[in-house]
């Protein structure tokens, strides 16, 4: 059985922004809201080939699925697909620039045919995905158009930690806390 | 502070009884509200005004924690509680009502954020996302429900 879910939302920045925080695998955690985990597992630079390990929660189900990157033609197209865990799934992004900003367009289609399980569930879970994703999508565009830092891993991080941290201590926690790669760079200065 | 309402209702193919029971239970809603990623009572005794729990949620890449405590127990009609957590203070109240086909469940959610925690620039965003996220979760309790899936923790 396979199902198709398809969005669209216009995001009010260029192109190539858009493109960049809407395509990493792992700053989805940030906007996907059923997300848990991700990261990447695969050395290298971002590229078609490049595998990821997702932790999602729906309905009180984790799942772990494992994303690899098909199509990187940046800024305009973006695919991935997968075929671990109980379904496969594929999905296709599109990018276009408007009047507006960017034109993001979302294509997510699963094949459950192999899985009678995922067959029967199939139905109930994708119609509340496809709500959560139109949830998400309008996440993704409040966060970017309001300025919010969305990707992972970037040194400052001020919106998120005014927006979030009730104190001084929990500011610097929470900086800490959303920068821990910073460490990492210790035995370089050392050096 | 700046205060976030939102209003959810929703209409389950359910008994009062067991929506009232199913939704009311502070530590199955990790099964239905997305956000949440993790939910245990912390007080001891049976369910009733008091009654204490601890939450983990994530939302926008952030990750929170709650004491949420019952604050109404009146079964199978009504049911509140309060949660402080670290930017905002909560008061969420539901109501429930049996209807033609089922039972009507109301939730009401007041936030008061607190000062200098979220800009003001966030606040729509923040305020909106939530609304839609929970009128969102209320529909997959709705459709768990009147599609057998287990819901409650056992």
């Amino acid at each position: 059985m396979t199902q198709r879910i398809e969005k669209s939302i216009i995001i009010n920045r260029p192109i190539e922004e858009v493109f960049d925080v809407a395509t990493c695998l792992e700053s989805c955690v940030n906007w996907q809201t059923m997300m848990i985990g991700s990261e990447k597992v695969t050395p290298g630079a971002k590229g078609v080939g490049t595998q990821y390990k997702h932790t999602a929660k729906f309905m009180g189900i984790p799942v772990i699925t494992q994303p690899v990157i098909t199509v990187n033609e940046p800024p305009h197209r973006f695919a991935y697909h997968n075929q671990s865990g109980a379904f496969g799934y594929e999905v296709q992004f599109n990018f276009e620039s408007v009047a507006d900003g960017t034109r993001f367009d979302a294509v997510l289609t699963t094949d459950s045919a192999s899985n009678l399980i995922a067959e029967i569930a199939i139905p109930l879970l994708v119609g509340a995905a496809s709500r959560q994703y139109d949830n998400d999508l309008s996440l993704l565009k409040g966060m970017m158009e309001t300025g919010l830092q969305v990707k992972k891993f970037v040194f400052i991080h001020l919106p998120v930690q005014t927006a979030f941290c009730p104190s001084p201590i929990g500011f610097i926690m929470c900086f800490l806390g959303s920068n821990l790669w910073i460490l990492s760079l210790i035995p370089w200065i050392g050096e | 502070m700046a205060m976030i309402t939102t209003e959810n209702s929703v209409i389950i193919n359910r008994p009062i009884e067991e929506v009232f029971d199913t939704a009311t239970c502070m530590e199955s809603c990790v099964n239905w509200w997305t956000m949440l990623t993790e939910a245990k009572k912390v007080s001891a005794g049976p369910t009733g005004v008091g009654s204490e729990y601890h939450h983990t949620a994530k939302f926008m890449g952030v990750e929170m924690e709650a004491r949420p405590v019952i604050t109404v127990w009146e079964p199978a009609q009504r049911f509140a509680y309060k949660s402080d957590t670290a930017t905002a203070e909560m008061e969420v109240a539901y109501t429930f009502e049996p209807v033609d086909g089922g039972t009507y469940f109301r939730s009401v959610m007041n936030a008061d954020t607190k000062d200098n925690v979220i800009s003001a620039e966030m606040l729509p965003v923040i305020a909106h996302a939530m609304a839609r996220q929970l009128e969102d979760d209320m529909n997959v309790l709705k459709e768990m429900m009147n599609n057998g899936v287990q819901v409650k923790i056992t």
